[in-house]
């Protein structure tokens, strides 16, 4: 039987771009909000041919039905990966038999939901609701299960599986060193314990729940993998049912498809952006699915950096990005604590997530689609290297040799471990070739002593009045404060306009 | 499952109040209670005002039971004391049997380590059903009108012969003594679809007879021999199983009978500190009668009444020292149908003092004492906010822009924390800056908060500020001259 093509549920066609570099995300910090291995399995950027089909999924998946569907195919999927792993640990044909078969009914009810309409609540607005990646993902599994092979497993299973009710216990007698075994099943032909006796724990739960206790939790419990007597005993003692398992087995071992494990990490990554999402928006911060433009530019309107929920920090102050062939790089200077970095991760964040497929989080975004994102944010010195420098050099070049003209490249301190000389002047030299090569990209320096050129530059702004407070807003100007009380008041809503605003007007 | 407590009927919602140690109400409470354990207990209960009606007089009743019967709160305390520290003597004993590095031990050492374990857990739903026994009959002993302690008896009563309580005890019993080696045991587990065992669970504990026995025989004897039953001669990979999983089929029983004793001790946990605010208390109230300084249960009125009405308010600061009573000059305070009350005067004529004052009878109030005054009426307040500016204090130098900006920040903060019917104690703010611009935006503050029903107090030097209020709508004082330390309204 020939294999059939399982298709993807994240790109159209297999992908052909070049990889971004997991270290990208863990410079955003993203990594802290979605694990890595899922971040692995998306690192092709979507292409622009892609992103419109992922958006197209995204917004499937705001409605609640599908997202519980997408959550049960997860959990079927990791119901399935644990039978495999006990498959490949199977020590006897007794295990191997039953397990072998469990796996199958595994695979065939990951294939039925992945089959099965998804029934909303107010109706569906349209006929493929969920969008092109996953309607086609839907529709082969239709068809697979069409096949013979598939409809002949399933009736087999049917009559096979209630088996296992008869083969599922066994008891023992211990004292010492002397133990007697029993095995049987649970359903009552030869009952647990003598005489089907309640266990002590049936006997504490009922007291518990007579008492208006909490329910205690249950044991936690390692699966054991039982010795091979007992697993001979089983086989001898349920001969008929055990022979069937083998049948079954025998017939049908070759039918598992594998490639049903490899939409775990796929459907993760809908789902984990997902509530990413629905935090996101929980907070008050606007997602936003950008329009693509073929035009050059890169025009993102109060973006957030939203790493930040990762410390638990909220309140985000947003900021604007903007990206042209006029002005493709600038430099990002400022005192320290005022919010670099955070823009730079605001705007490494919405070009992720833009690749990604995913909406933005912004409150409107015009965009053309980068090729990929470069970052080089300060790394620790590890001890077999060659030192801070030379490993920072190293990974600058590396940039410049795998970097093309849609690329994007966030530079953060680089050149930070050198001299000042050394380093104003290889900073210079970096930022004018990125410069004349029209790449869009930021670069924070605290190097002063730059040499005027034409690349522009953006600051964090400070509030003179107040002790020189970080506003967190970058701009190409700073701003100047106002007549003093009065100005206090604005500053904390305690005008008689803004109290009014409020609690209504004043009564006395 | 229900849990007792002596300083509430009924869960309360959490309410902002900052004002303990601004209004000295610490320092105060220093002079009365010395022991600290205590006296903190007692300022964070005070600190967490009460808002329901029906909890503020639970607490009045069970002080008032205290205060009339001193030897039943001192038997409590002793019970109540022992009680809590059961749970430290269990963790004690529990901890005490752990083997280090018991991963690596083998399965018998396991095994034991886990009955010993199981063994200690055993004990203790017998001690608590014993407490419930001696709790019951010293409350029989007192007359009692307090709702909750009469609550607390009859739960007692009702406890001592119930069957599920009892039955688990029982089962308790099987395990409390011996070890392993004497016993036999039956444990029945169940396999999973990856062949796997997913549950042991024990279902019978014989004293093990040391005459001849066949187990099979045993095993088998309750039951005719079914089709799928089948001996199995054992191995030492399938003993090594067997001990495992008798071993997880104990730590169940263990860990679900502690779950079940924690649900049921927790019933009374934590009443012997919730004591230390009555002990407090009633030292307050003792200090207070033997220095002959009135005193009076207030009545409590629910928060929309909006009414603070205190007749010869003294205050708590001078009474908890050794100010003669006759030397503590009363002040009367009256919000009722106004938004607030301003207060002016010059500098050390009492005006702090009436603030302190009337907060701490508010708070005192609220937490079900009794108050420093001939008579009171209190509406439940939901929140208390403070703010005492640093203007009274030596000139400081500096920027004074700076401590403008940091008093806005802090009216900010509490302008976004009020609640209906909260209650702002203000002393002295807005003076950082022209007194024309600090009037002006203090004033604007103060005219909303009737839109949300909050009341305030505020000392000030601002006066024009008092031209500028409306007198039938906020109640204006000064220091009269008749007397120091004594108010009066401006009519």
């Amino acid at each position: 039987m020939s294999r059939p093509d399982f298709p993807s549920l994240l790109y159209r066609d297999p992908p052909t771009g070049k990889p971004l570099a997991l270290s990208v995300f863990e410079d955003l910090q993203l990594t802290q909000l979605i694990r890595s291995d899922i971040l692995e399995a998306v690192l092709i950027p979507c292409g622009r041919e892609n992103i419109p089909l992922r958006q197209e999924l995204f917004r499937a998946v705001e409605k609640a039905e599908f997202l519980s569907h997408l959550d049960a195919l997860d959990a079927s999927l990791m119901k399935t990966e644990d039978l495999c792993r006990a498959f490949s640990e199977a020590q006897s044909e007794e295990e191997t038999a039953v397990i072998g078969t469990f796996l199958l009914s595994a695979a065939l009810s990951f294939m039925h939901l992945a089959a099965k309409e998804v029934k909303y609540s107010g109706g569906k607005a349209k006929e493929d609701e969920e969008g092109f990646l996953y309607c086609r993902f839907r529709d082969f599994f239709r068809a697979e299960l069409e096949k013979e092979e598939w409809k002949e497993a399933e009736t087999g299973l049917a009559s096979l599986l209630p088996l296992f009710k008869e083969i599922d216990t066994y008891s023992f007698r211990v004292h010492g060193k002397e133990i007697s075994f029993r095995v049987g099943g649970s359903d009552g032909s030869a009952s647990s314990g003598d005489a089907g006796e309640e266990s002590y724990l049936d006997r504490l739960r009922a007291c518990a729940a007579d008492l208006s206790l909490d329910p205690p939790d249950e044991p936690l419990f390692l699966p054991r993998q039982l010795s091979p007597v007992i697993l001979t005993a089983f086989g001898k003692a349920h001969p008929d049912q055990f022979g069937k398992f083998r049948a079954f087995y025998e017939k049908n071992r070759t039918l598992f498809p594998k490639e049903l494990l490899s939409y775990r990490l796929p459907i993760e990554f809908i789902l984990a952006f997902t509530r990413l999402f629905e935090k996101i928006r929980s907070h008050g911060i606007p997602l936003t699915y950008p329009t693509l433009t073929s035009e050059r530019v890169i025009r993102v309107t109060e973006a957030y950096d939203v790493s930040l929920f990762a410390k638990n920090e909220y309140d985000i102050v947003p900021n604007d990005i903007l990206f042209t062939d006029a002005e493709p790089f600038c430099y990002l200077t400022g005192a320290n604590g005022g919010g670099k970095t955070t823009y730079l991760r605001t705007v490494g964040i919405s070009l992720s997530f833009l690749l990604l497929g995913c909406p933005m989080p912004c409150a409107s975004a015009v965009v053309c689609v980068p090729s990929g994102i470069f970052t080089h944010f300060p790394r620790d010195e590890r001890f077999e290297g060659t030192g801070r420098f030379v490993e920072e050099n190293r990974r600058v070049e590396k940039i410049l040799a795998e970097m093309d003209a849609d690329s994007v490249v966030l530079l953060n301190e680089t050149y930070s471990t050198t001299n000042e000389e050394n380093a104003v002047e290889m900073t210079e030299k970096l930022a004018n070739q990125l410069w004349d090569k029209k790449i869009f990209g930021l670069y924070i320096t605290h190097q002063h002593s730059l040499k005027e050129s034409d690349i522009p530059y953006l600051n964090v702004l400070i509030d003179e009045t107040d002790s020189n407070r970080r506003t967190f807003k970058i701009a190409r100007q700073r701003s100047t404060g106002g007549s003093f009380a009065v100005d206090v008041l604005k500053r904390y809503a305690l005008t008689p306009e803004a109290l009014e605003a409020r609690f209504g007007r004043g009564v006395l | 499952m229900k849990k007792f407590s002596l300083l509430k009927k009924t869960d309360e919602t959490p309410v902002f109040c900052d004002v303990v140690y601004d209004l000295s109400i610490d320092r105060a409470m220093a002079n009365i209670c010395p022991d600290l354990k205590r006296r903190e207990y007692f300022l964070d209960t005070i600190a967490h005002p009460l808002t329901k009606r029906e909890n503020i007089l639970y607490r009045q009743e069970i002080f008032r039971n205290f205060v009339t019967q001193p030897a039943l709160f001192s038997d409590l305390r002793v019970l109540f004391t022992r009680y809590d520290k059961i749970k430290t003597d269990w963790h004690e004993m529990k901890l005490s049997g752990s083997p280090a590095g018991a991963s690596s031990v083998n399965p018998e050492a396991m095994l034991d380590h886990t009955y010993a374990s199981l063994k200690v857990t055993a004990m203790f739903p017998n001690t608590i059903v014993s407490f419930f026994r001696s709790l019951y009959d010293t409350l029989k002993k007192y007359p009692l009108e307090a709702e909750g302690l009469i609550a607390i008896r009859d739960y007692c009563e009702e406890r001592i012969g119930n069957n599920s309580l009892n039955e688990i005890v029982r089962i308790a019993q099987l395990f409390r003594y011996k070890s392993p080696e004497a016993f036999s045991f039956g444990v029945v587990t169940k396999i999973n679809e990856t062949m796997r065992v997913a549950s042991a669970e024990l279902f019978d504990i014989e004293e093990y007879q040391e005459k001849k026995q066949n187990m099979l025989s045993k095993l088998f004897s309750k039951k005719p021999k079914g089709p799928a039953e089948y001996p199995v001669e054992p191995d030492d990979n399938s003993y090594e199983d067997s001990v495992a999983l008798l071993n997880e089929a104990l730590t169940g029983i263990d860990s679900t009978l502690t779950q079940i004793t924690n649900g049921v001790y927790e019933i009374f946990f934590g009443l012997s500190r919730e004591l230390y605010f009555y002990e407090a208390a009633i030292l307050y109230y003792e200090k207070m009668t033997a220095d002959k300084i009135p005193l009076c249960v207030p009545e409590i009125l629910e928060a929309d009444e909006d009414i603070v009405v205190i007749d010869r308010l003294r205050d708590l600061l001078l009474a908890s020292g050794d100010t003669p009573v006759d030397k503590i000059v009363p002040n009367d305070v009256e919000i009722d149908g106004t938004a607030g009350i301003l207060v002016k005067g010059l500098t050390d004529t009492g005006k702090t003092v009436y603030l302190r004052s009337c907060a701490a009878a508010q708070l005192f109030g609220q937490a079900g004492l009794p108050v420093l005054a001939d008579r009171a009426r209190l509406s439940i307040r939901t929140a208390y906010f403070s703010h005492f500016s640093s203007a009274e204090e030596e000139f400081m130098v500096g920027d004074a822009a700076g401590r403008f900006d940091q008093e806005a920040k802090e009216i900010a903060k509490i302008m976004d924390r009020l609640t209906p019917h909260a209650m702002v104690f203000l002393n002295e703010t807005f003076q950082t800056t022209s007194y024309r611009e600090g009037t002006d935006a203090i004033f604007h503050v103060l005219s909303v908060l009737p839109n949300l029903h909050v009341k305030f107090l505020f000392v000030t030097h601002l006066t024009a500020l008092f031209k500028k209020m409306d007198k039938t709508k906020v109640c204006l004082m000064e220091t009269d001259d008749t007397g120091k330390y004594k108010l009066k309204r401006i009519l």
